[in-house]
């Protein structure tokens, strides 16, 4: 989780994302930081994230974005 | 239940001012450009037309109804309008009969020349005036231009809705109804201006008329003799458009298959006295008042001797109402020629 | 039919009329008849089109959902341990995979032909050089919203090819998803699973919906008709010769064309979505007063947001995530590092996805080139990012001026890009915009044909949308502040607008009813 919140405050600084529960409807992260997060959680937890798994419910909030990690890795 | 009454309210209260408001930027044709308004003139009468006149101008400034009556007890109207398409001649005769069967109908054949739709203003000034009936739809659907939309006949206000920026005083003065601008469809003009050289027409490489002229003149031809009316067919004689004696013989072979009269008046105009130094106002193309008193004397005359109308003069109702037509018109004509009279003496002295 | 016409209004009205007396099972069969009627207007080719892309969404959905129905019963047939369970999803993704493929290849080849083929013989002839004008063209006509319909068509079946949404067994509720005749020739671009919810309801015609639906529908052919329609033909005659017009015409042309993109492109969408509300049918927002943005790419979040978001969805994510991508970011992250990486991909993709959007608005270069500079300018934006934060962080231009400085700079911006979809070739383009420095005559501005009285309207009328835009920005529901004030408050505005569109509308002899802009794309 840590790891997630490092990478996400090193896309908008300004942000606390442990706050922040629609991500996407308040225009936080645009489809530019959605692309560099995945290159990000590909790396450091060994996912693949696809096209199909990019919907706002899985990216509303660090939270939902950690419950996805975990679902891939699961069924991994 | 008083939301629903509300909402019905609402919707007429819509629907009346925008028949208002249509009614407020259409053309009323009161003065200047009076011929707009001849084709609706016809539906304030109130008698039976012993003769009905159609055509386009060569009709409306060359017959006087008044003379006929006061000379000859004919009681006629002309249901001309400027550039009218023969289709529309067709539909307007048609349009007629629906109410009134006269004994002869007379039809200037100029407009066989052509079957192309040619001006939407013209359109415009000759259909608005029908009344709705189907003839007045099969009369838009055939004559509309390319460019003209039949909804826009239905809804004057989609065509008219640019004039909201020109309205003139006369919009709101003949708001409700416009005066009469015709003389039982009679355009009276008494200025004089000399033909001088008209030029011949240029040769053509076709001479016969469209087929769908013809077919236009057939249904005319056959509308009236199923009513049992006799269709005169006549050629005014304007010295221009040039009327070609290719044209004239086709004309005259069609009257005598079908049985019908066709006078060229271009032909018998010296014989009846037509003068083109005093008898027309536009160098050939129109009569004047004193070119339309010759021509009335010739189709009284022959209306009365070849078609045996009868003079309908002592008829009560019929006279009640031609006294008040012809005092106006009479009243008009004196004013008018004493207007001419006055400028023509202005001109002298300068 | 267009919107834009008389028989539109009274096409609607009977089928409002006949929807209140069929029952509601009914009711749904009506809106596809309708929409058939709609489209035969435009032709009969287009319909036998447009029924072949249904067929084939339909079997190919239906495909699709059968792979899923097998790949269910295997996995409960063998309760397998958890790499089996990989191993059986992997080869029914794979066979997935095929039978989407094959679909999206014949629908896209199809856009191909129809749309983009006499464009690439062009280009080509011109390469081996000959000249590209004595090309006569294939003649085939293209059917009336065929980008639309076919990218619903591809979206409909990834959303189904990865579970978001069913598959239609229906092939006549799929028929009217795809043909439902407001949204058929200018968007915007549905997703099946958000607009069957109320597509196939029925639902009895409410006051509440009609008045929402018909304030939308007048505000919509206000913009269209009085603003979108009376501009057209003063852009036209400045654009039909710049240089000739000289700077100030030229740029008072740019600027005007770009308002009348907005109000013809945002009033057609306000009737769609308005239609879409008599009937009780929710159809997606297409612009979030785009011209309010304070950059590039918030424009792009605000403008054409379904044709936007159905790029991002159906293209730039999964070509960002794709095998290629992830592989060539994992060299260049061992080699570069991370931040490189993430700029390659991100170029990369948003390169495709920029060159189609181009693409799609038209077959022709200056589309091409009107989506690369879109392009450029987001990249270039981006790359500066850090620096506009240095700046502010320095100088601290914050608040309101600033905010209205952005905006306007972000509109001088899309102005420039959209002379590209002004001309027929990139030449005109680069002509236009050389003008802009020829001597400013204002004299030439009389160019334009505009009178006083097309001047005064075209004020009163955008400043009318001006200030309805600000409210909005206060108060997002409009409508229904106006709804909860009565019956008589609708009426107003409804009959208001109406009779400003009768009265003040550019249309009629003298004015051609020009096509809605988007119709083309």
């Amino acid at each position: 989780m840590e790891e997630l919140l490092a990478m996400l405050s090193d896309l908008h600084p300004e942000v606390d994302f442990t706050a922040e529960n629609d991500l996407i409807g308040d225009g936080i992260l645009d489809s530019m930081d959605i692309v560099n997060l995945i290159s990000g959680i590909a790396d450091t937890f060994d996912v693949t994230i696809t096209a199909r798994d990019i919907i706002p419910e899985n990216f509303r909030s660090a939270d939902s974005i950690m419950a996805l990690i975990r679902r891939l890795e699961e069924e991994g | 239940m008083k939301k629903t009454i509300i909402a019905v309210l609402l919707v007429l209260l819509s629907l009346v001012s925008l028949i208002a408001l249509s009614r407020l930027v259409t053309p009323k044709y009161a003065d200047g450009i009076i011929e707009g308004a001849m084709i609706a003139e016809y539906y304030k009468e109130t008698t039976d037309h012993d003769v009905l006149l159609i055509g386009d101008c060569e009709v409306y400034e060359n017959f006087i109804p008044a003379d006929l009556w006061n000379n000859y007890g004919i009681n006629s109207y002309i249901r001309g309008s400027a550039e009218q398409y023969i289709a529309q001649s067709y539909y307007i005769l048609e349009d007629s009969l629906r109410t009134e069967t006269p004994s002869v109908v007379v039809f200037n054949v100029q407009s066989l020349s052509f079957s192309e739709k040619r001006s939407e203003a013209y359109n415009r000034m000759t259909l608005e005036g029908m009344r709705w009936s189907p003839s007045k739809v099969g009369a838009i659907l055939a004559t509309m231009t390319e460019e003209e939309s039949f909804a826009s006949y239905v809804f004057p206000l989609l065509r008219y809705h640019e004039r909201i920026f020109d309205l003139k005083p006369t919009d709101f003065t003949y708001y409700f109804s416009v005066p009469p601008v015709s003389y039982n469809g009679y355009y009276m003009r008494v200025d004089v201006r000399p033909a001088e050289n008209v030029p011949e027409g240029k040769p053509l490489a076709d001479y016969s008329f469209p087929e769908e002229s013809w077919k236009w003149l057939d249904r005319m031809a056959d509308l009236c003799r199923e009513k049992g009316i006799d269709l005169i067919l006549i050629k005014a004689p304007s010295l221009y458009p040039y009327w070609y004696g290719e044209w004239d013989a086709q004309v005259r072979d069609y009257a005598e298959e079908k049985g019908l009269t066709y006078i060229n008046y271009l032909e018998i105009a010296g014989q009846i006295g037509i003068d083109y130094s005093t008898d027309t106002y536009d160098g050939g193309l129109h009569m004047n008042l004193y070119g339309a008193e010759k021509l009335t004397a010739h189709l009284g005359d022959l209306l009365t001797s070849e078609f045996h109308l009868k003079s309908r003069r002592g008829e009560e109702a019929l006279e009640a109402v031609w006294a008040e037509k012809t005092a106006r018109f009479e009243n008009d004509k004196a004013a008018a020629v004493a207007a001419e009279q006055e400028k023509a003496n202005g001109e002298a002295t300068d | 039919m267009r919107f834009a016409s008389v028989a539109f209004p009274l096409f609607l009205a009977a089928l409002l009329g006949l929807w209140a007396i069929l029952p509601r099972r009914a009711r749904p069969w009506l809106l596809l008849l309708a929409s058939a009627a709609f489209y035969l207007c435009a032709g009969l080719g287009g319909i036998v089109f447009l029924a072949g892309v249904i067929l084939l969404s339909w079997g190919a959905g239906l495909l699709l959902r059968r792979e899923q129905e097998k790949q269910k019963a295997q996995i409960e047939e063998e309760a397998p341990d958890r790499a089996r369970k990989k191993e059986i999803r992997a080869v029914f993704t794979r066979r997935k995979k095929r039978i989407l493929r094959c679909a999206l290849g014949i629908l896209l080849l199809d856009l191909f032909l129809v749309k983009y083929l006499d464009f690439v013989i062009r280009g080509g002839a011109s390469l081996f050089g000959a000249d590209p004008a004595s090309f006569p063209g294939l003649g085939i006509i293209v059917p009336l919203g065929i980008s639309y319909f076919t990218f619903s068509a591809i979206g409909y079946l990834i959303d189904v090819f990865r579970g978001t949404c069913g598959a239609e067994k229906n092939p006549a509720r799929l028929a009217l998803f795809l043909s439902f005749f407001p949204i058929i020739s200018q968007g915007p671009i549905c997703r099946y699973g958000d607009l069957s919810e109320t597509l196939f309801e029925g639902e009895n015609l409410k006051g509440e919906n009609l008045s929402r639906g018909a304030m939308r529908i007048a505000w919509g052919y206000f913009k269209k008709i009085v603003l979108a329609d009376r501009l057209a033909p003063a852009i036209a005659a400045i654009f039909a010769d710049p240089s000739g017009a000289g700077g100030m015409a030229t740029a008072a042309a740019i600027l005007m064309y770009t308002f009348r993109l907005y109000f013809d492109f945002t009033g057609g969408i306000d009737i769609t979505i308005g239609v879409g509300e008599l009937f009780g049918i929710r159809l997606p927002e297409n612009f979030n007063l785009p011209y309010f943005s304070g950059s590039l790419k918030e424009y792009w979040r605000r403008w054409h947001i379904t044709m936007c978001s159905w790029f991002r969805d159906y293209l730039f994510y999964p070509v960002s995530t794709s095998g290629f991508m992830t592989k060539l970011s994992g060299k260049i992250r061992t080699r570069v590092g991370p931040k490189a990486a993430g700029r390659v991909v991100l170029y990369v993709s948003s390169f495709l996805v920029w060159a189609a959007t181009g693409i799609w608005h038209g077959a022709g270069m200056n589309f091409l080139v009107w989506g690369l500079c879109n392009w450029a300018v987001l990249m270039i934006s981006e790359e500066l990012e850090p620096l506009y934060k240095r700046f502010h962080d320095r100088f601290g231009f914050r608040g309101k001026a600033w905010r209205v400085f952005m905006i306007l700079r972000t509109f001088l911006l899309v102005a420039m890009l959209n002379l590209f979809d002004c001309f027929d070739g990139v030449g005109g383009t680069f002509g236009a915009a050389a003008a802009l420095f020829a001597p400013w005559d204002p004299g030439k501005l009389a160019l334009t044909g505009l009178e006083i009285k097309d001047i005064l309207i075209l004020l009163f009328g955008g400043a009318l949308v001006f200030a309805v835009s600000l409210i909005r920005t206060k108060v997002p529901d409009l409508r229904g502040a106006i709804a909860r004030r009565g019956t008589v408050a609708c009426w107003a505005v409804i009959f208001g607008f109406t009779l400003a569109v009768l009265l003040l509308g550019a249309y009629g002899i003298g004015y051609d009813q020009s096509a809605f802009i988007y119709n083309r794309f």
